[in-house]
């Protein structure tokens, strides 16, 4: 029973910092203290005190102003990114279980090769040859993406499909739609979130990834990833300059991931206890 | 069992030539004029006369069909001629094969240190299931997950090579310059290890054909050397398998962060310069190791673990 | 003399909890050569009390007094090494799930080599010979082949075999079989019980027989002790306790068992039987996995159902008889062949869908867990023009009809008992007004009186509406009990089909013998019988 409250405490401190963060994200244009492209030559790279909480970067710009700026980018780009590829894989998934056959077979099949392909290595040949942005990079990261998905959809459909109401349903004559809305999705909308939650940690991650290597945010945009690269340089005067970003990339990722993991062993056991019922 | 290495092989080799014929592809999907650029990359002068392009060209077989094209292009791939690199103008295998080395040697080390942490953490973990150790185990190896690495790289080098100074902030001389990449590659895989083995074993320690083996009168010990511990770590060996696959092009930030000089590093560097016959050979390379070492692992498994193998198929 | 296998005053506890003991002073002995049953509800603890006798009791359960002696040997104080000794070499054991107490990556052969080292001393080839030779004891026809074979790739029996050779290969004198037969259908049952039998007769095996399955015992036990929360509550030679069993407890177990039928003809005195077919079904076919050379699942089967006759399909899992309510149903297509309903044209046409419907085997399985019973029971009207009132008034109905309190349809599936899920069941197949019901083991897993009331409820609705049934079932009581004909399953072929009187009195078909065999116990008593006797 300590564990669960454990657990329950745990999940409120996530959800709490992970609040913080995305409204303070939000908010950005009316809390940030300073424009986030606002130089102060002057003050550059300085230390963290009253006037810059975090300090200044390499520019003399206010680091806290820029990633709460920052922030947004990063964000959305997971975000969508965990959208598109669920829905995807989702729907591959269950079209997979459901129609079978060869149809199921080359979706499985592609699924193995995408698997086998380095994510980041795709990723890098998508932006290149599409050119960096906002679409090639959603996209960059989709071609790989939405392959967990897919997998885990394919599995849950299955399982579903052969559950006793499934066939109830069939025999007192109701359509494939109705089988698939109103049975096999709702089955799997818990799970499939919870490896949701499981993804975007993983993809707010690539996303720095990507901007840390210069093929993401372009200037004068930028984001947690290309901050920190921007910092690097200066690591050993200013270290507050990749502290902060990778830290906010961290929590973040951190905090879904926990919320994540604990909603996908909530419906777990709460499968089971149907399943034992 | 024959039906399913059939099966397999052939979605080793479609994932090869599709990949491979994609790669293939670069050259005439990118800006410019895709003579010129597979001229590039097979004339180690440079070719400004258009009536010598287009007789090059010609000798070269560039008006033949795509496939016949690509078909010819796959062939003296797999003879060792990959092309010239644009960046080196020298062969590109020359480039790509040391840079394999070094992946390999990094990804074993880092790989090798993933396991020997997982090991004791899981298998602590499972023994003391739910209790503090096994709580604190689980939420720190968890938290590894979501810690990026050009994060934890810079931070390494801050403390190790910067104010500590005991260890190189980067480069690939001695066995020294390993440490950092390695640990930094290693955190992650070590986190879904440690899970691997704690569930691996809990299971193993729970299944009821370990009771069975009691009840006939086999040992405490024997049982779990011969019952626990091979089916509590089968799925580690899997994972294993997984990672190494992906981590052959997927250190590409550990690489570019500590200036390693492999893989990673190489594919990077040719899209940053747009090297187009440096790409195509690592990746071709790259993705054929992934998958054969996936399909590798698939058929050890199924051996290893048959009930959960015909399940697969 | 040869040791007896004693257990006296055994008491364990909760070592966590302190409080009333989970097994109170339990005493038995078993001689050699003694098949004696130790029956008992879940949770009775009479698996408790085989694991306490080879001293595996789970973490934090602990023998707080007693003791339990193989002949000279106390076994509560034994020590590590001479109770794995004891464990497989004097003592064996069977379990309820044989498939899952194999190690699933490990072949049969390598599995019996280790009680073979252990207690025999036997390694190598020598191990190997005699592993074989095990497996063709216990009735493997091909007992190379189960050797070299992997657990998952036996069916229950031969894994339960299997299992057998397992615990008998170091020769032990005693064997405790928990529950070993109850996921087993009643042919296999009897098969498994007789080779353990068999082995007593040869070589004075004693055997406790843990199990809830009365009439098992009253086919196969010396001795039954009954046990009820953690004692003791009867024991006795098998005759005088069923006949006249003494403890409430033992009372209720044997009412619970028996399903009579009401006077052998009476349920097909209800209706006659009209000559006019509900459902007829020509040279039916299925297989499915075509390029293979596999059996086929169902093969040509030619079968009429009569308007309101109650007929069973009796036959072992395997045998196709599901395979064959998928075929009528149009889950599946048949390979050739055809099905034809009264009234409707041939085919799989969705009306014919539902002139025939399904009662499953799981109730709980049934509903969509997520779902009210209301939402479920809509999803069959979704289509026809009804107003909300209508529906609703006919989903009340229907209800009403097999007799569940309209209240329960706001429900969920798990706030519903198995009994009043299958009712449900019922309901949502009677809204669609079919012809002929297929009930596929409808009442298995029911407890046996809830069993009881189902299949009243079914006799009812076949006699008011003209309902067509189809009994697809294992169980020898539910044909006697209902059935009018009887159609038997063997291999995917219809082997069999007669009057319920003229099958159980002149089976033709061998399978037909086997099934009919096995529902009459061998040592001359059958429990219903028994019982009736007594009344």
């Amino acid at each position: 029973m300590c564990n669960v409250r454990t657990r329950i405490t745990a999940d409120r401190a996530a959800l709490a910092v992970l609040a913080v963060v995305v409204l303070a994200v939000a908010a950005a244009p009316w809390i940030a203290p300073y424009a986030p492209e606002a130089q102060d030559l002057a003050r550059r790279l300085a230390p963290p005190g009253p006037e810059h909480w975090l300090g200044t970067d390499h520019l003399g710009r206010d680091l806290l102003s820029r990633l709460l700026d920052g922030g947004r980018f990063s964000m959305l780009m997971a975000v969508a990114a965990t959208v598109l590829t669920a829905v995807l894989g989702t729907a591959v998934g269950v079209a997979s279980a459901r129609r079978r056959g060869w149809l199921d077979e080359f979706l499985t099949r592609s699924n193995d090769v995408l698997l086998a392909l380095p994510e980041m290595v795709v990723a890098l040949f998508i932006v290149a040859a599409m050119g960096t942005g906002f679409g090639p990079l959603l996209i960059a990261l989709t071609v790989t993406g939405w392959t967990p998905f897919a997998r885990l959809a394919r599995t849950l459909a299955y399982d579903v499909s052969a559950r006793g109401f499934v066939e109830a349903a069939r025999v007192v004559g109701c359509p494939p739609s109705f089988i698939v809305f109103r049975h096999i999705l709702p089955h799997l909308a818990a799970p499939m979130l919870g490896q949701a939650t499981l993804r975007f940690g993983q993809l707010l991650i690539s996303v720095g990834a990507l901007s840390y290597l210069g093929l993401g945010v372009q200037p004068p945009q930028s984001d947690w990833g290309s901050m920190l690269a921007a910092a690097q340089p200066y690591a050993e005067r200013a270290p507050m300059g990749i502290i902060a970003p990778g830290l906010a990339i961290f929590l973040v990722a951190l905090c879904v991931t926990l919320i994540g993991q604990h909603a996908t062993a909530a419906a777990r056991t709460k499968q089971e206890a149907v399943a034992h019922a | 069992m024959l039906k399913f290495i059939a099966r397999r092989t052939a979605t080793l080799v479609a994932a090869v030539l599709l990949s491979s014929f994609a790669v293939f592809l670069i050259p005439y999907v990118t800006p410019g004029d895709p003579v010129r650029k597979i001229i590039r990359s097979r004339v180690a002068g440079d070719v400004v006369d258009e009536s010598v392009v287009q007789s090059l060209g010609q000798s070269l077989g560039l008006q033949d069909a795509l496939f016949v094209q690509y078909l010819r292009w796959l062939g003296s791939f797999f003879s060792g001629d990959m092309g010239l690199s644009y960046v080196s103008r020298t062969p590109v295998v020359e480039q790509v094969m040391p840079a394999l080395g070094v992946t390999v040697s990094l990804v074993t080390v880092a790989l090798g240190a993933a396991v020997l942490a997982s090991l004791p953490l899981g298998t602590a973990a499972a023994l003391r299931q739910g209790r503090r150790t096994d709580r604190w185990i689980t939420a720190v190896t968890q938290s590894f997950i979501a810690m990026p690495e050009y994060w934890l790289a810079p931070m390494l080098v801050l403390l190790f090579a910067l104010k500590l100074a005991v260890l190189p902030s980067a480069g690939w001389n001695d066995a020294s310059s390993v440490v950092l990449p390695a640990a930094t590659l290693a955190l992650r895989p070590a986190s879904y290890f440690t899970a691997a083995v704690r569930s691996g074993m809990i299971d193993a320690l729970s299944a009821e054909h370990v009771f069975a083996a009691r009840a006939r009168g086999l040992g405490r010990t024997r049982t779990v050397l011969d019952h626990v511990i091979p089916n509590g770590l089968l799925p580690l060996a899997t994972l294993l398998a997984v990672w190494f696959a992906g981590l052959l092009g997927g250190s590409v930030i550990v690489e570019v962060i500590f200036a390693v000089p492999g893989m990673g590093r190489l594919l990077y560097d040719a899209v940053v310069n747009s090297d187009i016959p440096l790409a195509q050979g690592g990746v071709v390379v790259v993705v054929a190791l992934a998958v054969g070492i996936t399909t590798l692992a698939d058929f050890v498994h199924r051996l290893l673990s048959p009930k959960a193998g015909a399940a697969l198929v | 003399m040869r040791d007896h296998l004693t257990v006296d005053g055994l008491t364990v506890r909760d070592t966590a909890r302190p409080g009333a003991p989970l097994l109170d002073g339990v005493a038995l002995d078993v001689a050699p050569g003694e098949f004696v049953a130790l029956v008992g509800g879940s949770g009775s603890g009479k698996t408790m009390t085989a694991m306490s006798v080879l001293g595996l009791l789970p973490q934090g359960l602990a023998v707080s007094g007693g003791s339990i002696r193989l002949g000279e040997t106390e076994l509560t104080t034994a020590g590590h090494a001479e109770l794995d000794r004891i464990r497989g070499g004097r003592i064996g054991m069977l379990f309820q799930q044989p498939k899952r107490m194999f190690n699933p990556n490990r072949r049969i052969g390598r599995h019996l080599r280790e009680p073979l080292k252990l207690h025999a001393g036997l390694r190598g080839t020598a191990a190997q010979r005699k592993a074989i030779e095990l497996l063709a004891e216990v009735g493997f026809e091909d007992p190379a082949a189960g050797a070299r074979s992997f657990p998952h790739q036996l069916s229950g029996g031969m894994a339960q075999r299997a299992m057998a050779a397992l615990a008998l290969a170091g020769r032990p004198d005693f064997l405790l079989a928990d529950e070993p037969t109850s996921a087993l259908d009643k042919v296999l049952e009897r098969q498994i019980l007789q080779l353990l039998d068999q082995e007593r007769r040869d070589r004075g095996l004693g055997i406790l027989y843990i199990t809830h399955n009365l009439a098992s015992v009253a086919a196969f036990a010396d001795r039954v002790l009954v046990m009820e929360q953690g004692r003791l509550v009867e024991s006795g030679p098998t005759r005088e306790v069923l006949a006249q069993p003494k403890s409430p407890y033992t009372r209720s177990l044997l009412e619970a068992s028996i399903l009579q039928p009401h006077g052998t003809s009476s349920a097909r005195n209800g209706v006659h039987a009209e000559p006019e077919a509900a459902l007829s079904l020509r040279g039916v076919s299925k297989s499915f996995a075509p390029r293979r050379k596999a059996r086929a699942a169902v093969d040509g089967v030619s079968l009429e159902l009569r308007k309101g006759e109650i007929l069973g399909v009796l036959g072992q899992s395997g045998s196709g008889k599901s395979t064959l309510a998928r075929l009528v149903l149009g889950l599946e297509r048949a390979d050739a062949g055809t099905v034809a309903i009264a009234g409707t044209g041939t085919a799989h046409t969705a009306s014919m869908c539902r002139a025939v419907q399904l009662v499953f085997q799981e109730p709980y399985d049934s509903f969509d867990p997520r779902m009210t019973l209301r939402s479920s029971l809509e999803a069959p009207l979704r289509q026809s023009p009804l107003s909300n009132e209508e529906r609703e008034g006919r989903i009340r109905a229907a209800v009403v009809e097999v007799g569940l309190d309209p209240a329960l349809l706001d429900h969920r599936p798990r706030q519903c008992s198995g009994g009043q899920l299958q009712r449900a069941t019922i309901a949502r197949a009677l809204l669609l007004e079919p012809q002929v019901l297929i009930c596929d083991e409808a009442t298995s897993a029911l407890d046996a009186l809830t069993q009881r009331t189902i299949l009243d409820l079914l006799r009812r609705l076949q006699r008011e509406r003209g309902l067509s049934l189809v009994m697809i079932t294992h169980d020898m009581d539910v044909v006697r009990y209902m059935c009018q004909r009887v159609a038997v399953m063997y291999q995917g072929s219809l082997v069999e089909l007669a009057d319920t009187g003229t099958f159980f009195s002149a089976p033709q078909h061998e399978h037909s013998r086997a099934l009919v065999e096995a529902s009459i116990p061998c040592k001359g008593l059958h429990l219903g019988r028994l019982v009736s006797a007594a009344d």
